[in-house]
């Protein structure tokens, strides 16, 4: 399968526009670019800038063009674009391999396909043909989708008050108002689901991906709880960001999948949910153990099971090699309390 | 030993969460550490001192005090 897109960056001189902004203000659009522009964000594919420009006149002229909303951390300078593309990759803590970049040099896209191979290089001269790119067609857009570039704005402005907050990360967190929502995943929520599962690497416990009918089938089966989180604060929604799979047999419950989005990360949401599934285990009295599979990009979760508690259940096991399922199982209190920042309510099936 | 502590210390310093912190202080009560946190200071540990912690080291009692994690550089020291 063709990786799927998450970030398009645009050149702009003879990409985005016809003409050179520092030999001649007067540029003009190419023809379609705002529609494809817009098309493309709303099927929750990010937009941003790798530009050798002045920042202020590019940022200008994208204002007076009606676009600069669109993009996200545009990187507008003279350095190398390689170095601007990694910049928006860390900022939007999304892996180079879903980047794309178009570009009318070639030796722009060939500097980007020696140094970042990972990435997708489109020639500009293709630019109408974007949005009939099957790596920029997501396989469903879902309300989650048309709320990304929003969602990663709003990050940006907790992100700018965390940076000016005197104070411990704790306090800061306690500043955002937040509220976690978990529910029973229903029938509407399976497209999220199913791109929450395809798009999640770091915060994946296992990395698990699932066909339409087997994720149906969780909901409908006896011997699953299938749920989904999603968390807002006071600067607004950041979607449905959470899913967790459990399977429940006669001594257990087991975590088959606990994911949350990237956007989360240092949210503690990772811990409350675990929280909730301990105390649900608890109620059932249950053992509680957890699936985890190293898919080498996930070990912060790893450790986040870790220190909630959870030890390999075989004691006597080695370290596990890349790729093969460890069980893990829940040794610490009975109960656990939610962190004091986070106001969670859970919704019964 | 000491040195180990200190280079902890001086990792929450960095990370601007060394205000009251001690030797002693529970971490997680303190809300000194979540895991991106843990994640980022095993990686750190296992640079500066070229060791690698082994995944049964990483439990909620080893990374209570810096006085425990110090302990566990020390132990993948000794491999």
């Amino acid at each position: 399968m063709q990786k799927k897109i998450k970030c398009l960056v645009w050149d702009l001189d003879n990409t985005l526009w016809e003409g050179t902004l520092a030999e001649d203000q007067r540029v003009t659009l190419k023809e379609g670019i705002p529609q494809i522009l817009e098309t493309l964000d709303q099927r929750g594919i990010l937009l941003s800038i790798a530009s050798k420009n002045d920042p202020r006149d590019a940022m200008k002229k994208l204002e007076e063009l009606g676009l600069s909303q669109y993009f996200i951390y545009p990187q507008i300078n003279w350095n190398s674009k390689a170095d601007s593309l990694q910049k928006i990759a860390q900022a939007l803590n999304i892996n180079l391999d879903t980047f794309a970049f178009i570009d009318d040099q070639a030796f722009e896209r060939e500097e980007i396909h020696f140094q970042l191979p990972q990435v997708l290089c489109i020639d500009a001269e293709n630019y109408a043909a974007l949005t009939d790119m099957p790596q920029l067609m997501p396989r469903f857009v879902t309300q989650d989708s048309r709320l990304r570039r929003q969602m990663y704005q709003s990050d940006l402005k907790r992100k700018k008050e965390e940076e000016a907050f005197q104070g411990s990360s704790e306090e800061f967190l306690a500043t955002l108002d937040m509220h976690l929502l978990i529910a029973p995943v229903k029938p509407g929520d399976l497209e999220r689901v199913e791109e929450l599962t395809v798009r999640t690497n770091q915060l994946n416990s296992t990395g698990y991906t699932y066909d339409f009918e087997q994720l149906e089938g969780f909901i409908s089966s006896d011997s699953h709880i299938f749920l989904i989180a999603s968390l807002e604060d006071r600067l607004g929604t950041y979607g449905k960001i959470g899913l967790i799979l459990l399977e429940e047999s006669a001594d257990f419950v087991e975590i088959k999948l606990l994911l949350m989005s990237c956007r989360v990360m240092t949210r503690g949401i990772g811990s409350a949910l675990l929280v909730h599934i301990i105390r649900l285990a608890h109620e059932k009295g249950k053992r509680l153990r957890a699936q985890f599979v190293d898919t080498g990009r996930n070990r912060v979760m790893y450790i986040t099971y870790k220190l909630m508690g959870f030890a390999e259940a075989d004691e006597e096991q080695e370290e596990q090699e890349e790729g093969s399922v460890s069980i893990l199982e829940y040794r610490g209190e009975a109960l656990r309390e939610y962190p004091d920042y986070l106001k969670v309510e859970v919704q019964e099936g | 030993m000491e040195e180990i502590k200190e280079s902890i210390m001086e990792f929450f310093r960095m990370n601007g969460k060394a205000e009251g912190l001690t030797n002693d202080t529970d971490l997680f009560k303190g809300g000194y550490v979540n895991s991106l946190f843990a994640l980022q200071m095993v990686m750190y540990l296992e640079k500066t001192f070229h060791i690698k912690i082994k995944n049964k080291e990483i439990t909620e009692k080893n990374f209570k005090t810096i006085d425990s994690i110090a302990q566990v550089v020390e132990r993948a020291q000794k491999k």
